[in-house]
């Protein structure tokens, strides 16, 4: 009779146990929170305008009465100097329109740097440093003269390809891990920037058709 | 009669326009060469109270609930400043949503210049340029002055008589001016001068240069510059064109 109780006893919580075991899972309902973060990036128009405006062109840094602009055949779809002389500087007006679009509330931030060094095309001579400069300008007007205090464009130390030719349509692109000073910021979502370029020379300089590319970067911030 | 008269008086004026025209033409001195190069001064914020009376006070970071913490910091204590987070519940993504991430934009700019050597760049020239770059780069901390020994120098060749004159184009920025930048030029085989002069900047000093020296055989000038940052200029890059202008 004990073995037959004990037997039963056994039975049932054999029984039990299997039917705790084979409950559905959706009887037992877990609440909890979920915390989500992201970062929306901003989406950003960028216009880049070379000789936005009438009498664009190259001037001789002269002190006093401004000679007329000229400009190399390149022009209007490059800013060309056209002919110059080593250890002159020359002050291109009217180079580059920046127009800048975002949705970003807080602005954005432009990053400008030459992606390579000058060099000279007709014997491959390079010239490493800063001889290339940025003025800011107005939509239709300045005063600029070649000896306006100006800015260096540096050469970027990001890693840069394509552009090791003076074709238009070969344009070289700047891959950041880090960037540069910004040679402009806006507090507004959208902006225009107006700049004329200044040109020193190398005083060494061979004679030759020269290059550089400049590349703009528009990061939100 | 009155032929000879009128042959008279043209020789006279012609003789008197001769002797007029002799010390003119001794004063007249051609312009041979000009160089010029940039002056880029980096401006650091000085670290102690500017005359705005805006100090720098570090932030303190917020207490614990009664032990020191080193480099940790409880959600729950996260200012709403710092706190960024969102929460939802219920959150559900649907398939068709589209994502546009799009972190830089970038456009390049072509460049181009046909070049020819100058044929006066050997009567003068500077050491600025041929250590690569167009520009003497100067780094200071705001309200400081700090002297530059022989930052460069200029020299000029040429056997006939020559005058050699300098200055600064424009002030650095407006609260900046260009005064603020002395120069010590002397003959590179000579000693330094015991003082410095502040430029001359010719949009301020009536279009007008100074005259650095005059000689008859090549002379390289080493200049060492003493710039004084005012104490409350702004951090950024400031510049202004180093200009010597050589005539005979």
């Amino acid at each position: 009779m004990k073995r037959y109780l004990l037997g039963l006893m056994g039975a049932i919580f054999a029984a039990m146990a299997l039917i705790v075991v084979l409950s559905p899972a959706d009887a037992v309902t877990a609440t909890g929170n979920a915390k989500v973060q992201w970062h929306v990036l901003p989406i950003i128009n960028f216009t880049l305008t070379p000789n936005y405006y009438t009498g664009y062109g190259s001037v001789l840094a002269t002190f006093g009465t401004q000679p007329a602009p000229t400009h190399g055949p390149g022009a209007p779809t490059t800013v060309d100097f056209g002919k110059t002389i080593a250890g002159d500087t020359y002050l291109y007006k009217y180079a580059a329109h920046l127009h800048i679009t975002t949705n970003d509330d807080n602005g954005f931030l432009v990053y400008g740097e030459a992606a390579a060094v000058l060099t000279n095309g007709s014997d491959s001579s390079v010239y490493p440093g800063q001889y290339l400069y940025y003025v800011p300008s107005g939509a239709s007007s300045d005063s600029n003269t070649g000896f306006t205090p100006g800015l260096p464009f540096a050469q970027t130390s990001g890693s840069v390809s394509g552009g090791n030719t003076d074709a238009p349509g070969s344009p070289p692109t700047i891959t950041y891990t880090t960037y540069p000073n910004p040679v402009a910021q806006s507090v507004a979502a959208n902006n225009d920037f107006y700049y004329d370029y200044q040109f020193k020379v190398p005083p060494t300089a061979t004679g030759g058709n020269y290059y550089l590319w400049i590349v703009y970067t528009v990061v939100g911030q | 009669m009155k032929r000879f008269q009128f042959l008279l008086i043209l020789a006279g004026f012609v003789m008197l326009a001769l002797v007029l025209a002799q010390p003119v033409k001794a004063t007249i001195a051609t312009q041979q060469a000009q160089i010029g190069f940039t002056i880029i001064v980096n401006v650091t914020p000085s670290p102690m109270p500017s005359s705005t009376g805006l100090v720098y006070v570090p932030e303190q970071a917020p207490a614990t609930e009664g032990r020191p913490s080193i480099g940790s910091m409880s959600a729950r204590r996260l200012t709403s400043s710092l706190a960024r987070g969102f929460q939802a519940e219920n959150l559900q993504f649907e398939d068709d949503s589209t994502l546009v991430a799009q972190a830089q934009v970038q456009n390049p700019l072509l460049v181009q210049a046909e070049v020819t050597p100058n044929p006066k760049a050997t009567i003068l020239y500077t050491d600025v340029g041929g250590t690569g770059g167009n520009s003497v780069t100067l780094n200071q901390t705001a309200g400081t002055t700090v002297q530059y020994a022989c930052a460069f120098t200029v020299t000029v060749d040429m056997t006939t008589a020559w005058s050699l004159e300098q200055g600064l184009s424009n002030d650095f920025a407006s609260g900046f001016p260009g005064k603020d930048l002395a120069n010590d030029t002397y003959k590179n085989s000579a000693t330094p001068l015991p003082t410095s002069t502040p430029y001359v900047v010719y949009a301020d000093d009536s279009s007008e240069w100074s005259l650095l020296g005059s000689g008859s055989t090549m002379t390289t000038y080493c200049v060492t510059l003493t710039l004084t940052v005012p104490g409350t200029t702004s951090e950024g890059t400031y510049s202004t064109n180093a200009i010597f202008t050589l005539f005979n």
